[in-house]
């Protein structure tokens, strides 16, 4: 089915259904332990919905769905918005894939590897001629990065990925299926948090192993030059170039809802293209499947597994929590060490495992691994013990 | 956003300045001279026939063009515009015993539906005193198929693809090398770098306004 009502109508209904939504969630939920969760889960949903707004939204006199093409929302946003020095969407720090259909926002790591080629438009990038260098894309890259992380920190990891929202349906399975609930120990946690960094500086470093030959002109790693007959090798050569993008659990999740929809050629994701890699299909591989699944049984096990190793969460972290950028990050967790009493609930109920909101004395609590979805504040037993605020302004506050 | 605002309202004004120097930041780049043009519309209903060799094209969309004129076959479209489509430029386009319709033009690429196993000559309007190599170029169909050069399609001297004998949709492409020649002024050629770069310093500056306010009031008796 394809609508072909304007956007002009079809997007205010949109903004008017997430109020009302919103109010309406706000005005009935009656559990106060869940009322914040409760909006938090509409929030994702709605963010579901405008990150693969291409999937609900008509065409506007565009093609349904481009093959191998620039899609009709790249159009809409990326190409005839930001021209021709940004068509690949607008970077927003959540895990949503560069597809050719359904493009609102797009998942910066991709971004930062791709645009390491200064050549990105062979063999990728069909139909696009970019008119800035892979330099500066990155700087527009790490620029709203660093903005996005500045004014919400990691409240997108929280509140808006798609993968966030994946783990917290599995959690969701393990209550009702009474799954035993599992912790990792405080210096496991830690590790784990300190392993982003390695995970994305490695991916970083291998995108530009595998793309030297286009970078310096020679070739690290035999076979990564598109020359096969027909180009056939060019779907190997564009995915390696991305290297994470061949591990990221959320690439099959992605193909797959867009190809469920019909707004993805089925073809694509189920035959087989290509062999170094497992590839199955032209846009996820063997190993992508294989890291969903191990993120599904530990998920399962252990709450938001994902995104204490999620190299995008790492950099968001990065730019929100740690100094020069705390200094200035306006969205902060806050406690009063006046009115905590120790008690541990913060601890407990964290998703993450986050130990600043119990171990510090007060202040600022917020640290690289809480991801502002404010379990703790809605749990916490004492008067504005625990608030968030943006600003310096209270946002939502613990209470009695 | 509305967050945004209401900081920026519950503070000074400074910020509201800031935030002013924004959006005309904002609508400054998003300003574009455009020259006049008398440009004729085309809807998907038209049909642009080549008798001679028994073909026709038309386009799955409507557009606009300066000129079409059939020369040796061959329909030569000036200025063409496809709706939902910022590009404008020329495309010369014969069809031999098909029948073909047009879904998508860009400066460096052309897609098609073919119907009917004939012959296509296509040109993109590149210059053609600048022969381009035929690595460059690719035809690919919907199922990612990628045709052999000299076998499916062959490229000419002056930059025309000639597609033989292909059915379905098929992407005719040119990956460019290099960096295409834009005549806009620096401030538009990067203006998203320019635009991403302001709205950071703003943020940092407001941020850091907010956070001096905020440990000002704290030290307030």
């Amino acid at each position: 089915m394809v609508w072909e009502v304007p956007i002009s109508i079809v997007l205010p209904l949109y903004v008017l259904a997430a109020v009302v939504g919103i109010a309406l969630i706000l005005k009935l939920s009656k559990d106060k332990t869940r009322k914040i969760s409760n909006l938090r889960f509409y929030v994702q949903v709605l963010a579901i919905i405008v990150i693969f707004m291409g999937l609900i939204l008509g065409p506007f006199d565009q093609p349904r769905w481009a093959p191998l093409g620039v899609s009709p929302r790249d159009r809409l946003i990326g190409t005839d918005f930001l021209g021709n020095q940004l068509p690949d969407g607008v970077p927003i720090p959540v895990l949503a894939c560069y597809y050719p259909n359904g493009r609102t926002v797009t998942c910066p790591i991709w971004q930062l590897q791709a645009y390491t080629f200064p050549f990105w438009n062979y063999p990728r990038g069909y139909e696009v001629i970019y008119s800035t260098t892979g330099l500066e894309k990155i700087g527009i890259v790490i620029g709203s990065l660093i903005i996005a992380a500045l004014i919400f920190g990691r409240s997108f990891c929280g509140w808006l990925c798609p993968f966030g929202l994946f783990q917290d349906v599995l959690t969701r399975i393990r209550k009702i299926t009474k799954l035993k609930h599992r912790t990792f120990s405080d210096a496991t946690n830690k590790k784990l948090g300190q392993s982003r960094y390695v995970i994305i500086a490695t991916f970083m470093i291998l995108s530009v192993i595998f793309g030297s030959y286009y970078i310096f002109g020679t070739e690290l790693i035999p076979g990564t030059i598109a020359s096969g007959p027909g180009g056939t090798e060019a779907g190997i050569v564009s995915s390696i170039n991305e290297p994470f993008c061949l591990v990221c659990p959320m690439r099959p999740l992605c193909s797959l809802v867009e190809a469920g929809i019909g707004s993805m050629n089925f073809s694509y994701i189920s035959k087989i293209v290509y062999g170094p890699f497992g590839i199955i299909g032209g846009y996820y591989s063997s190993i992508n499947l294989t890291v969903l699944a191990i993120v599904i049984i530990l998920s399962l096990n252990y709450r938001r597994f994902w995104c204490r190793i999620c190299p995008l969460g790492a950099l968001t972290g990065l730019f929100s929590t740690f100094t020069p950028f705390k200094q200035v990050a306006l969205t902060k967790l806050e406690k009063d060490a006046q009115k905590c009493t120790k008690c541990g609930i913060c601890k407990r109920a964290c998703p993450t495992q986050a130990t600043a909101v119990y171990n510090k004395k007060g202040g600022d609590v917020t640290e690289s691994k809480c991801i502002l979805c404010a379990r703790c504040v809605e749990l916490c037993p004492y008067d504005d013990a625990l608030k968030i605020t943006f600003a310096g302004k209270s946002i939502v506050a613990s209470k009695i | 956003m509305y967050l945004l605002v209401s900081a920026l309202m519950s503070y000074n004004k400074t910020c509201l300045l800031l935030l002013i120097v924004l959006l005309l930041s904002i609508s400054l780049f998003s300003v574009k001279p455009v020259a006049a043009q008398r440009a004729t519309q085309f809807s998907t209903g038209d049909i642009f026939e080549i008798p001679a060799v028994n073909g026709s094209i038309k386009f799955s969309v409507n557009g606009t063009y300066v000129s079409a004129d059939l020369v040796d076959d061959t329909w030569l479209f000036n200025n063409l515009t496809l709706s939902g489509s910022r590009f404008s430029g020329v495309l010369m386009f014969s069809a031999k015993n098909c029948n073909v319709t047009i879904h998508m033009f860009r400066s460096n690429s052309l897609r098609y539906t073919v119907e009917g196993m004939g012959e296509q000559v296509i040109n993109l309007g590149l210059n053609s005193s600048i022969q381009s190599h035929v690595s460059e170029w690719s035809v690919i169909n919907q199922d990612s198929v990628f045709f052999a050069p000299e076998k499916q399609w062959k490229l000419l001297p002056d930059n025309t693809i000639v597609v033989r004998e292909l059915l379905g949709t098929l992407t005719v492409v040119r990956y460019n090398y290099g960096y295409p020649v834009n005549e806009d002024p620096f401030y538009l050629q990067h203006s998203i770098l320019i635009l991403t770069g302001i709205t950071l310093v703003i943020t940092v500056t407001i941020a850091t306004i907010i956070k001096l306010k905020n440990r000002h009031q704290r030290r307030l008796p």
